[in-house]
């Protein structure tokens, strides 16, 4: 008995301009969850990247005509158009963020997900030291890091998505990174700083 | 070069020089945690009642009907406000327009709109009926509101008007109903 090897996306995206329901559930349940995953870090709201995500596919439903399998990887389609509604909405809300230093933080803890919970806590605590600094990271390079490293992206399809060479992917990337690893070490000093203090000192 | 994030080969030189160099060590322990965060994230999806929206409007889409204004879930709620707040404005714009405060309109009853919907004509205050629209409950509260549309608008609502100027504005008063749906229509001069 041989197994069917599942449907590519080229091939439901076919059976979706004729009207076949089956084919987008298929594609949807495949694709839905990058889309909104890259929105939520990206925007740091999860009600902002559930809106993303509707719109997302609301196009494809409207526009499936549109994608052309010769200018790029239907994924990389969609992450193109979620780019784009998540920077109009930055875009909105930039004279928010730029007046209201805390919105940063305040959106912070909608990164957070359910963790596993046999996860020792200092280990709980990296990831959570880990998602701020990626959502802290200026956009250019918070997108390329959750393309390239959350989502694994590849680079020819990140450039795609974001409309710049693979050179510059890859230099973005490698200076996300660093400046990943400097808020990390900055962080960690600081926890240390405080772990050194001396209880003595202690007033309380 | 060999990308940290992205599996590869460990080689022992590597293993070796991660022991001697913390910086390196800490630069691989960092993206050993991407790749547990990465992980960690493949649970995080968008919530079901997007998918059931846009199953919705696959099929609606498949009938073969025009896409309407779409809500979006997370939206809803402000444009709900949003919608309420327009109908306060509205509602403390009528009372302070000299002549247009809604207690001061005479109640309109239903039947002459009725019988003008029917008899396709005016009725005694001038009132046109708009197509398509609910007849008016006996008795029933009505408020006049006085806006200024395009001739084309006034001509889709039926009331022959040239449309030669299409694109002008018009005075009209639209007749609202208890529901804050329009019924008729009188154009002001």
């Amino acid at each position: 008995m041989s197994i069917r090897p599942p449907d590519t996306d080229d091939e439901l995206l076919g059976r979706l301009r004729a009207g076949d329901e089956a084919a987008f559930q298929v594609l949807y349940r495949r694709r839905q969850g990058a889309i909104y995953r890259f929105a939520v870090h990206v925007t740091g709201s999860s009600a902002v990247a559930e809106d993303i995500t509707q719109e997302v596919f609301l196009a494809l439903i409207r526009n499936a005509c549109r994608y052309d399998p010769e200018r790029g990887t239907l994924n990389g389609y969609l992450f193109g158009i979620a780019r784009k509604l998540v920077l109009r909405h930055l875009e909105r809300t930039r004279m928010d963020v730029a007046l209201d230093g805390a919105n940063e933080e305040a959106s912070a803890p909608q990164l957070a997900i359910h963790d596993d919970p046999g996860m020792a806590l200092a280990d709980r605590q990296r990831m959570e030291a880990l998602r701020r600094a990626v959502h802290c990271l200026p956009r250019r390079y918070r997108e390329v890091v959750v393309l390239c490293d959350l989502e694994e992206v590849d680079y020819a399809d990140a450039a795609a998505i974001l409309g710049c060479p693979i050179g510059t992917v890859r230099s973005r990337l490698h200076r996300a990174r660093a400046l990943l690893f400097e808020k990390l070490s900055q962080e960690r000093a600081g926890r240390n700083e405080i772990k050194d203090l001396d209880p003595a000192r202690c007033w309380t | 070069m060999a990308d940290p994030v992205r599996p590869g080969l460990m080689s022992a030189e590597r293993l070796a020089h991660w022991s001697e160099c913390p910086a390196c060590a800490n630069r691989q322990k960092m993206a050993d945690d991407l790749r547990t965060l990465a992980a960690q994230e493949r649970k995080r999806e968008a919530p079901p009642r997007v998918e059931a929206f846009l199953m919705a409007e696959f099929r609606r889409r498949g009938q073969g009907r025009r896409p309407m204004a779409v809500p979006k879930p997370a939206a809803t709620w402000r444009m709900a406000l949003w919608a309420a707040a327009g109908l306060v404005l509205m509602a403390s714009a009528l009372w302070r327009i000299p002549g247009q405060n809604p207690l001061s309109v005479p109640a309109v009853t239903g039947s002459a709109v009725q019988t003008a919907d029917m008899d396709d004509a005016e009725d005694g205050n001038g009132f046109i009926p708009l197509p398509n629209a609910e007849g008016l409950e006996p008795n029933g509260d009505v408020n006049v509101v006085s806006v200024e549309v395009p001739r084309s608008a006034v001509v889709a609502a039926g009331i022959p008007l040239a449309d030669d100027r299409a694109s002008e504005m018009v005075k009209a008063d639209v007749m609202l109903g208890s529901d804050g749906l329009a019924r008729a229509i009188r154009l002001a001069n």
